[in-house]
């Protein structure tokens, strides 16, 4: 027997709260999604609630060892440096870098790449096959590798590695944006849209882009974790951040000189930058089950 | 004997928040030599029956009977093998969009050869196999009415018309020289020419092989020009089930009286563009099934007692479940 | 007997501009001569590949034909030797609605949104009496007002059905065209679909062009039929006529596999 419900009334959700439903289902991807949240606090808050000042050498401090050692004190969470650094606050900051930066360079990506792509597959034609296919083969070579070469090329330093690896992630947006829109053109109802007399600007507004945002979430979040991946690897390369700007990549990179009598200098960055590819990977991934849980119903 | 006997099939569905009845007491039988229609719209459990039959359910459903038999051998108490050597021997399925089901990167000739039971093929080797495989094939094309055959056997799937698609279909659901046959809306979206060869041919197979025929569809003419006999299913439950020109004379239920009506070229004398008869409202969806009767919200003589499902009651082999059926009057 | 839709040397060859990389069409059509009077319904019909689903589009303006004209009651609505171009989307003249499938309405915006489009792109309406011919229509179609906050996956075939045909008639038109609209729909709510265009003809005196392949639906609601093959109409004329003497060859092809299909001729016994 179904249970007794008093009003006949159902609450038809709209696409997003179905989406979001079905993500919440998924305990993993809730997870995920909580520590996200936190290194988003990090990004936006770090300056507010971090202890000490990142770059400030506290030459009294040397390598002490995080709090939960014998040795440790908990005036320094994770212990400090070779400098004397607080690790923790430079860990704060570095999140506040190396996310906020794969976050400015994912949206600057996303921006350019669905234009291009929009406007790829609305135009048929060779010429746009011939760009389109260009731009492909270039995703077959890996972003870090594109970085590096125009990182070469405009010389090292946090905002040339941001444009280098905005660069190489421009071609994926374009990719799926073009195929998504190119499908869509050729479906009934964008015809008879174009019937009723929408130009290709007010089609993409109106018609294409809600149903594009899912997809556009689920490849965000995929180019998110590249940018995370290779803005940590340019900096641990030093081609990147260089100090003392705090960024994770870079805080591995100097602790590795004292690595073995503070070995805490470079697990706990190396574990910060894991713990953010891995929630920024969980949370794509429940989103892309939600959507295709939505879709197959 | 019955080939397929079914009698008070239930089907549950259990969704994690409520238990849906998606088949409630469903009782069909077909015979050798015997075509018989299965007609309901969408929603009524057509595709679930089949689904029971071949016993690919996933694991939330559970299916109570007080009778499923096949040739006697109860399809519920028989192990999973045996149950898949049944469907594969005795039992061939046809589905619509012929040429959807069939893989699209091989021919059709290989296709056909590939399904062939080894029971049928003689020879001890391999060169005498392939060859006999060859023949049995196409046999089997010349039988369902394809007489260019190397055309067509040479072709990909998306090479050939449709109606020979269905054809080669048909050919390979009889490769192995079954009992019984369930077409699952074979003539779907097909022009008229086309559907009537489709027919023809089952018709002809069901005369001279004695084949019995499931034929599952909710496209009146089609069944009505070659059925013997037909189960009106509506919502999973079973409405009416008889005789085909029985119920075409006398339809019992209110039910088979509106998908009667919606087929103008039965009634003889509807003045041109007028109204159709019809029912009001719309088929309820799963999560939503009326209690007792389901028709009960869009029936015309709907009453009080409807809240009840009313009892399967026969008049000879007519039988029909309404409280209110059409040869009484209201009460 | 007001003529509202008069067509004359419709014609539609292969794709004209060779494109580099791109096999041109070979499918010619026409020409194409056809009139139709107010309140007139005229079936299509033929076999696969015929050309029926090209003439609709390009009665409606989805495809563009290679010569002829098309007039809309008194106005020359389109022609090529005239280079009077369509105007672009003149929404109340000839609407189309296409055959009910998972592409036929825009799954992500609601029903509102939908049949707020033809309104705010072409008409200078403001937005509150949009919304009440949004609503009225919606009540028309046999739908609620309520409908509009309504998503595609929360609306059944039929009902997705009438919220195509509410996009449709909402500006008024003359002439609606429809592809195969009954094909995908179950039985009882093809009737209701049925009824409910008789209805609206009655109250709109549309025209109403179909094509189909249910011979039994059209023999019921056309008043004349049309016949094509091989991209020719080949006979053409007032529907009992044509199911009763049909002439050309491939007509009576397709009345007699209709006729077959009746129950009257063909009653078997079980053996």
């Amino acid at each position: 027997m179904s249970r007794f419900s008093l009003y006949d009334d159902e609450a038809h959700p709209s696409p997003w709260q179905h989406t979001w439903r079905a993500f919440k289902s998924s305990h993993i991807a809730l997870v995920g999604l909580a520590v996200l949240l936190l290194f988003v606090f990090f990004a936006f808050f770090a300056p507010l609630v971090a202890p000490y000042n990142p770059t400030y050498q506290n030459t009294e401090a040397l390598l002490i060892p995080p709090s939960w050692a014998p040795n440790g004190s908990i005036a320094h969470l994770f212990g400090t440096d070779a400098l004397g650094r607080d690790l923790f606050s430079r860990i704060m900051y570095g999140c506040r870098v190396t996310f906020g930066t794969s976050l400015l360079v994912v949206i600057i990506a996303m921006l350019v790449g669905v234009t291009i792509g929009t406007i790829a597959g609305m135009l048929s034609g060779v010429r746009s096959s011939v760009v389109n296919h260009l731009l492909d083969a270039l995703m077959a070579i890996p972003t870090l590798l594109i970085a590096i070469i125009i990182v070469g090329i405009l010389g090292s330093g946090l905002v040339n590695s941001m444009w280098a690896i905005t660069l190489a992630l421009i071609p994926q947006f374009v990719h799926h944006t073009r195929s998504f829109v190119r499908g869509e053109m050729k479906k009934d109802y964008i015809q008879s849209s174009t019937l009723d007399g929408a130009s290709n600007l007010q089609l993409f507004y109106y018609s294409i882009l809600p149903n594009m945002i899912e997809m556009l979430v689920v490849q965000g979040t995929l180019a998110l974790s590249i940018a995370v991946i290779d803005i940590s690897a340019l900096g641990f390369l030093n081609l990147g951040a260089q100090a003392p700007l705090p960024e994770l990549g870079a805080i591995l990179a100097t602790g590795l000189d004292a690595g073995y009598l503070a070995p805490w200098n470079i697990a706990i960055p190396g574990v910060s930058i894991f713990l953010m590819v891995l929630s920024i990977t969980i949370v794509g991934d429940g989103l892309r089950s939600a959507l295709r849980k939505r879709v197959n119903r | 004997m019955p080939l397929l006997d079914i009698k008070n099939l239930t089907l549950e569905i259990d969704t994690g928040t409520q238990v849906i009845k998606a088949l409630d007491k469903i009782n069909l039988t077909v015979n050798s030599g015997e075509i018989r229609a299965l007609v309901g719209e969408s929603g009524s459990g057509k595709s679930l029956i089949v689904q029971a039959i071949s016993g690919a359910t996933p694991p939330n459903w559970s299916i109570t009977a007080d009778r499923m038999s096949w040739n006697g051998n109860n399809l519920l108490s028989m192990s999973e093998q045996k149950r898949r050597q049944i469907l594969r021997k005795d039992i061939g399925v046809v589905f619509q969009h012929a040429i959807a089901s069939l893989d699209p990167s091989v021919t059709l000739g290989e296709q056909l050869e590939e399904s062939l039971p080894d029971q049928l093929i003689e020879g001890s080797w391999f060169w005498q196999r392939a060859q006999s495989r060859r023949k049995v094939v196409i046999n089997t094309v010349h039988k369902v009415g394809i007489k260019d055959h190397e055309q067509y056997l040479r072709a990909y799937p998306h090479q050939i018309p449709t109606d020979i698609g269905q054809k080669l279909m048909l050919a390979m659901a009889l490769i192995s020289q079954p009992k019984m046959l369930i077409a699952d809306d074979p003539t779907r979206g097909m022009e008229t020419t086309t559907k009537v060869q489709v027919l023809k041919l089952l018709s002809r197979l069901n005369q001279t092989r004695s084949l019995g025929i499931l034929f599952v569809s909710h496209d009146l003419l089609a069944i009505a020009s070659m059925s013997h006999s037909m189960t009106v299913l509506y919502c999973g439950q079973t409405v009416e089930s008889g005789k085909m020109k029985h119920i075409r004379k006398r339809p019992l239920h209110p039910y088979t009286k509106a998908l009667m009506d919606s087929a103008p070229s039965f009634s003889k004398d509807l003045p041109p563009k007028s109204q159709l008869p019809t029912l009001a409202g719309t088929i309820p969806t799963l999560q939503h099934l009326p209690i007792g009767c389901r028709l009960g919200p869009r029936c015309p003589r709907a009453q009080r007692a409807c809240v009840n499902v009313p009892a399967v009651r026969k008049i000879h082999d007519h039988s029909y479940s309404c409280h209110f059926p059409l040869h009484r009057d209201k009460v | 007997m007001t003529k509202v839709l008069n067509v004359s040397g419709l014609t539609f060859r292969h794709s004209s501009k060779k494109r580099w990389l791109k096999k041109p069409e070979v499918f010619a059509l026409g020409p194409i001569d056809m009139q139709v009077t107010k309140g007139e319904t005229i079936a299509i019909i033929g076999q696969n590949r015929s050309g029926k689903s090209l003439l609709a589009k390009m009665l409606a303006g989805a495809v563009e034909p290679d010569e002829g004209h098309i007039q809309l009651q008194e106005e020359r609505y389109w022609s090529v030797k005239h280079r009077v171009a369509r105007k672009k989307a003149d929404i109340t003249g000839i609407r189309m609605i296409f055959q009910h499938n998972s592409e036929s309405i825009n799954p992500g915006i609601t029903v509102g949104q939908i049949l707020d489009e033809p309104l705010r792109l072409n008409s200078s309406m403001a937005e509150e009496e949009r919304k009440a011919l949004i609503g009225d229509t919606l009540v028309k179609v046999g739908l609620l007002r309520e409908h509009i906050y309504f998503y595609r996956h929360m609306l059944s075939d039929g009902q997705q059905q009438r919220v195509s045909l509410a996009k449709a008639i909402l500006p008024d038109p003359k002439v609606l065209i429809a592809d195969e609209p009954f094909a995908a729909l179950d039985p009882t709510i093809r009737s209701q679909t049925v009824n409910l265009i008789l209805q609206l003809q009655k109250e709109m005196g549309l025209a109403f062009i179909f094509i189909s392949h249910n011979l039994g639906i059209v023999r019921h609601i056309a008043d004349r039929v049309i016949v094509m093959d091989k991209g020719q109409i080949i006979e053409s004329g007032k529907t009992e006529t044509i199911f009763r003497w049909p002439q050309h060859e491939m007509t009576k092809k397709l009345v007699m596999s209709y006729q077959s299909l009746i129950p009257q001729q063909t009653m078997r016994e079980p053996d």
